[in-house]
């Protein structure tokens, strides 16, 4: 059976029964039961062994959270199963974040991570908030943070914190925590790890993890999430540890993102394949 | 279903987003201009609540000519910002921006020259041929792979003969290196999708537990 007219009639395929395909197999996955564990990665190991590694000092860590309403669906999970982890661990941790957006999301994480863990702001965490001129401000936090943040998210002044008695600078901290969606993981091994020498432990959505694998690769970086699917990753580690209780969102969304890749392969070998026939095709009508 | 009007919105304004994928319409235009409008708005105000009122305007008006006198060089710079709009003082903004310019490459350049320059190069040219064969080839891969790249971009001699084939196999590097980016983004959107579908049919419809 000549395969060629079939393969030629899906090659014109109308784009919108491609995305009613994908909308059909991201949406299957959430009504029927589809569980699937993600098995982790050198990097998410590489992560998850440096944040126990901070853990265990008993310093201090510093969170920097750089991500907003638009890569959520990514990050969210992300930060959520870093903060049960340190929380449930009672380290004392300095949020600070440097793109405007993030600001009103970290406040709410922050206020349901204090119910759930019963936490004491000013004790056991400290929100800097907003932080502009990035370079400048992560350069500077290298010697003295209170010189660049003045006071914190609630307008109370930095010398009237408990926890930022015991941090006066990112010597203070075991290892500074970057979940972002931006380049600010490269900026903090420029401003930071370079001059000041710390741990960077980094959180980051799919799409900029091949710029800072170079990094995790020469040690400036100690530990990559990279995506989604490294958030599910890590996401299973904590289950199996019992630190969670369930998986998260990231690991729901393992059936989804398998069936979508599966669908996206099956459209490419669809296209690639006509458009291959038919270039066969076009050649030997044409010789004479 | 959810009975917060807050997440009807949303789920409103999801769904009229989608509905581009349809065909481009009036309703996507609107959101788009809403989710623009807004940012913005939101932009403005954290920068001047958090930034140009605490930092610079009340410690001035706290304490004029005293402790923070030092912020005045800051007001000064931002005035010769703004004289870019003024026909006859123009070239005064010049000098805001060599000032800029000076302090931006002061600090970036020697923590990029040691930051991505010296270690990365360090890092790459690390081929330790005492461990495991995968991650001796692995090195090599990493070494003879970064050489063939960087010569593609040698435009001084022309591709012909060894630099030629170095070329080649640095074209190659590249289109792996772009295709590996480009796994990544699609895993990247498909995750926004998730996202998406996930506050619909949870948040909204109520239909996932």
């Amino acid at each position: 059976m000549d395969a060629r007219p079939l393969l030629a009639k899906l090659s014109r395929l109308d784009r919108r029964a491609v995305f009613a395909a994908i909308a059909v197999v991201v949406v299957l996955p959430f009504l029927s039961p589809f569980d699937l564990r993600a098995t982790p990665s050198e990097a998410t190991l590489a992560f998850d062994a440096a944040l126990e590694k901070a853990i265990a000092s008993g310093r201090p860590l510093l969170i920097d959270v750089d991500f907003g309403p638009q890569t959520v669906a990514e990050m969210e999970p992300m930060l959520l199963a870093v903060l049960d982890r340190v929380f449930a661990a009672e380290c004392k941790v300095v949020f600070v974040t440097f793109i405007p957006e993030a600001s009103s999301p970290l406040r709410r994480y922050l206020e349901r991570a204090e119910a759930k863990h019963g936490l004491v702001y000013g004790e056991d965490y400290v929100f800097l908030g907003y932080g502009s001129a990035y370079a400048y401000t992560m350069y500077g936090m290298g010697t003295n943070i209170g010189a660049y943040f003045h006071s914190d998210d609630r307008g109370t002044k930095i010398a009237e914190l408990p926890l930022m008695r015991r941090v006066k600078s990112l010597k203070d901290v075991a290892a500074v925590v970057n979940i972002a969606s931006n380049s600010f993981p490269r900026f903090w091994v420029q401003y930071g790890v370079a001059p000041f020498g710390f741990d960077l432990i980094v959180g980051a959505t799919a799409v900029n993890a091949t710029d800072y694998y170079p990094y995790l690769q020469t040690g400036q970086i100690k530990g990559l999430l990279a995506g989604g699917r490294a958030a599910a990753e890590y996401e299973g580690i904590l289950v199996d540890r019992g630190v969670m209780a369930g998986p998260g969102d990231a690991t729901r969304g393992l059936g989804s993102q398998s069936l979508a890749l599966a669908v996206i392969l099956a459209f490419i070998a669809i296209g690639n394949a006509a458009y291959f026939l038919g270039r066969r095709g076009a050649a030997r009508k044409a010789r004479p | 279903m959810s009975g917060d009007p807050y997440v009807w919105i949303a789920a409103m304004l999801t769904i009229g987003v989608f509905s581009f994928l349809v065909e481009d319409n009036p309703v996507f235009c609107a959101i788009e201009h809403l989710l623009v409008g807004l940012s913005t708005g939101y932009m403005f105000c954290v920068y001047w609540y958090r930034v140009f009122v605490p930092e610079l305007v009340r410690p001035l008006w706290e304490s004029g000519a005293g402790a923070e006198a030092h912020l005045w060089v800051v007001v000064a710079i931002c005035v010769l910002w703004t004289c870019k709009y003024i026909e006859r003082v123009k070239d005064l903004a010049k000098i805001a921006l060599a000032f800029w310019l000076a302090v931006d490459l002061g600090l970036a350049i020697p923590t990029e020259m040691d930051a991505g320059v010296i270690a990365q190069v360090l890092g790459t040219i690390d081929v330790s041929f005492d461990g495991a064969i995968v991650n001796v080839v692995g090195e090599m891969v990493l070494l003879v792979g970064t050489v063939a790249a960087l010569t593609y971009f040698v435009f001084s001699k022309p591709h012909r003969g060894v630099v030629g084939a170095t070329a080649k196999l640095g074209t190659w590097v590249l289109m792996i290196g772009f295709g590996a980016s480009f796994g990544y983004t699609i895993l990247s959107r498909i995750y926004l999708l998730i996202g998406r579908v996930l506050f619909l049919l949870r948040d909204w419809l109520g239909v996932v537990g």
